[in-house]
């Protein structure tokens, strides 16, 4: 078996992966998307794979315990200090602050995790759905408006973060 | 900090017999005595809504049902709801072919998401005062029946003026009519006709108003709807008993029925001693003040004592005076306090009697006269006396006998480099001074070791100025305040 901490991560053109980032094991991330510093994403058995326009923010741990592929999709954006280690993420999708999102659930498109939410149901969430509260009342709701887009804030973040960070550079 | 002042082992006893900390209670000047939050009255000072600071004067508020006009909490998690802005591409008003970007306004929740276009509300133009108030159906049927009440309960209340009226006249007019020929009225009386208005009742009969009795329907509005047999439910589409109560006028079943809520006021309260009336916390009128007017706190004025050593050998007590004014403080036993108080209690029996002979009864007695007459202060110290008998201890101080004296607090004795005035204490008793702190000794005397919770208490002498005499030239004579102190040693 290959020694999976040796593999480098493939980084497409355009995305901002920030040095001091954590990354390890098979990891694909897609164009734009930013990943800020201090953020981990640890592949341990499986991959994982990120698609485009996400932003990852400080202190996320994006997991992956199980040997299949762990795929996230576009326009997600990962609060700080969240915890993730779903199997299966979509399109739109935003997760508050300190959350934590088990590995039974997934999420389909256009979902809201809530802050400090801990979402472990055994179930695809329903699209648009939203979880709220804190510790044993978190409570859950269908929303009909759709998170609004990312694009102004991942222009800004690609233009200034280079000019503090060192960047990794990107590797087909 | 907190820990240090709000300490639930050092408690004293309040006037109404509950034991609370220091930082828990007043202190009324006028009547001398220690008042926690259960024995004074709580009086609404105004209202004012905790989101944007706004002053509303009570009246007011009745008519706008407590409610602020400007902002509105969330139907869903009862959290604040933000005003969010978009902009929109209408036709301008010169030109109608042309498009010019417009603001409108929408209301959304930061902790739930949810916004008024779930509602089906439309976004607003203007930032404030312009989403739709729930309109009840039933207002006006409410109101015809409330204004019918109304008109009834004058009605009674006329009836009985004239009755009252009546009997009043009749007697007089049986004495005088005969003798001084008050004959206009006799005469009236004893025909039987009504008065005339030229003796102050001008008032017509009040009307009742008339209101349409209720019908009963067998089938009414809000019948169930069949369908719920039949189709599977959707709980996220139906809202929750929380939700549909605190919305009682509309209470809506469906989750696109919910609305924003207008946000309640809070109310800013003062609290006033029961006994003599005076007001021992009253905030400032600008609700983004922590300020007070007025604040009579215990811990101003009252020394705290705090347990500075907790060993069973060498027990120690920390008393400090935070007031304006250097007391002297004896530590009493119970004994000592119950002898001490049985004598002041005759004492004041017997000048009570001499208050008698000027025939002053205490209800007209206010404010100051009535808290420094000799009964309430007779009455103050039976009643001190029965509550402070009424705790249990089970071990003893041995208390120092003479009196200490505690300077005042000064905030400029930090910077002096000078050493302190030369006081004579009794090395025994007074084991560190600074300031206006005093570390005393009190040997532990424990009655009933099985007990793990140790109790002990003492009473507390120190002088206080009465509030109101202060001028100039005079400096007002300390008079005597006895407390009772419990404390709670844990396991020693």
């Amino acid at each position: 078996m290959q020694d999976l901490k040796r593999l480098k991560a493939k980084i497409a053109n355009g995305a901002i992966v920030c040095c001091e980032c954590e990354l390890q094991g098979d990891i694909t991330i897609g164009s734009r998307t930013v990943i800020h510093p201090r953020a981990k994403i640890i592949a341990l058995l499986g991959p994982i794979i990120i698609g485009e326009n996400n932003i990852i923010e400080e202190q996320v741990q994006i997991i992956n315990n199980g040997e299949d592929a762990m795929v996230i999709g576009n326009n997600n954006v990962f609060e700080v200090d969240c915890r993730v280690e779903s199997k299966k993420i979509g399109d739109n999708n935003i997760v508050e602050s300190k959350a934590f999102v088990g590995r039974q659930t997934s999420l389909s498109n256009g979902c809201v995790i809530g802050a400090k939410c801990e979402v472990l149901v055994h179930e695809t969430l329903q699209e648009g759905s939203l979880f709220y509260g804190s510790g044993p009342d978190v409570k859950r709701r269908v929303q009909s408006d759709k998170p609004s887009a990312q694009g102004a804030q991942i222009e800004f973040l690609s233009k200034v973060l280079p000019n503090y960070h060192r960047i990794r550079k990107p590797l087909v | 900090m907190t820990h240090l002042f709000k300490s639930e082992k050092v408690q004293y006893l309040c006037t109404c017999g509950s034991l609370k900390p220091l930082c828990r209670t007043f202190f009324c000047r006028h009547c001398l005595a220690l008042k926690c939050g259960d024995c004074v009255f709580h009086e609404v000072d105004i209202l004012y809504c905790s989101n944007c600071l706004e002053n509303v004067p009570p009246g007011e508020a009745r008519v706008k049902k407590n409610q602020c006009s400007e902002c509105f909490e969330c139907p869903v998690c009862d959290q604040l709801l933000l005003t969010r802005a978009t902009n929109i591409q209408v036709p301008s008003t010169e030109d109608p072919s042309k498009l010019v970007p417009k603001k409108m306004f929408y209301l959304v929740c930061g902790f739930c998401r949810w916004t008024t276009r779930e509602a089906g509300l439309p976004d607003q133009p203007s930032a404030t005062g312009s989403w739709p108030d729930s309109d009840n159906a039933n207002s006006a049927r409410v109101a015809a029946l409330l204004e019918h009440y109304r008109s009834l309960a004058q009605l009674d209340k006329f009836e009985k003026e004239q009755k009252r009226q009546l009997k009043r006249r009749s007697n007089y007019l049986s004495f005088t009519a005969d003798k001084y020929s008050l004959s206009a009225l006799a005469a009236r009386k004893r025909s039987g006709l009504p008065f005339s208005g030229s003796l102050g009742m001008k008032k017509e009969t009040p009307q009742i108003y008339k209101v349409e009795s209720a019908v009963a329907f067998e089938e009414t509005d809000d019948m169930l709807d069949p369908e719920i047999f039949t189709k599977v439910l959707n709980l996220s589409f139906v809202t929750t008993i929380d939700q549909r109560i605190r919305q009682s006028e509309r209470q809506p079943v469906k989750s696109e029925d919910l609305i924003p809520i207008h946000k309640f006021l809070s109310v800013r309260r003062s609290q006033r001693c029961r006994f003599c009336e005076h007001n021992l916390s009253k905030p400032e009128y600008n609700p983004s003040s922590i300020k007070f007017k007025i604040h009579l706190g215990a811990f101003y004025h009252v020394p705290d004592v705090i347990i500075f050593r907790n060993s069973r050998d060498d027990m120690q007590l920390r008393l400090c005076n935070r007031s304006q004014y250097p007391t002297h403080v004896r530590l009493l036993s119970l004994d000592q306090f119950s002898s001490i108080a049985h004598s002041k209690i005759e004492e004041l029996e017997s000048s009570f009697g001499e208050a008698e002979k000027e025939k002053k009864s205490s209800s007209s007695m206010v404010g100051h006269e009535l808290c420094e007459s000799p009964a309430t202060q007779a009455a103050n110290f039976r009643s001190c006396l029965t509550n402070a008998l009424k705790e249990k201890v089970n071990a003893f101080f041995q208390l120092p006998s003479e009196q200490i004296l505690l300077p005042a607090r000064d905030d400029l004795a930090e910077y002096e480099l000078t050493a302190p005035q030369n006081l004579k204490d009794d090395p025994k008793a007074v084991l560190w001074r600074k300031g206006n702190k005093v570390v005393v000794s009190t040997p532990l005397t424990v009655l009933d070791d099985e007990l793990e919770e140790k109790r002990a208490g003492f009473v507390f002498e120190f002088g206080a100025v009465r509030a109101g005499f202060e001028t100039k030239e005079v400096q007002p004579q300390p008079t005597n305040v006895y407390i009772p102190v419990f404390i709670s040693l844990g396991k020693i």
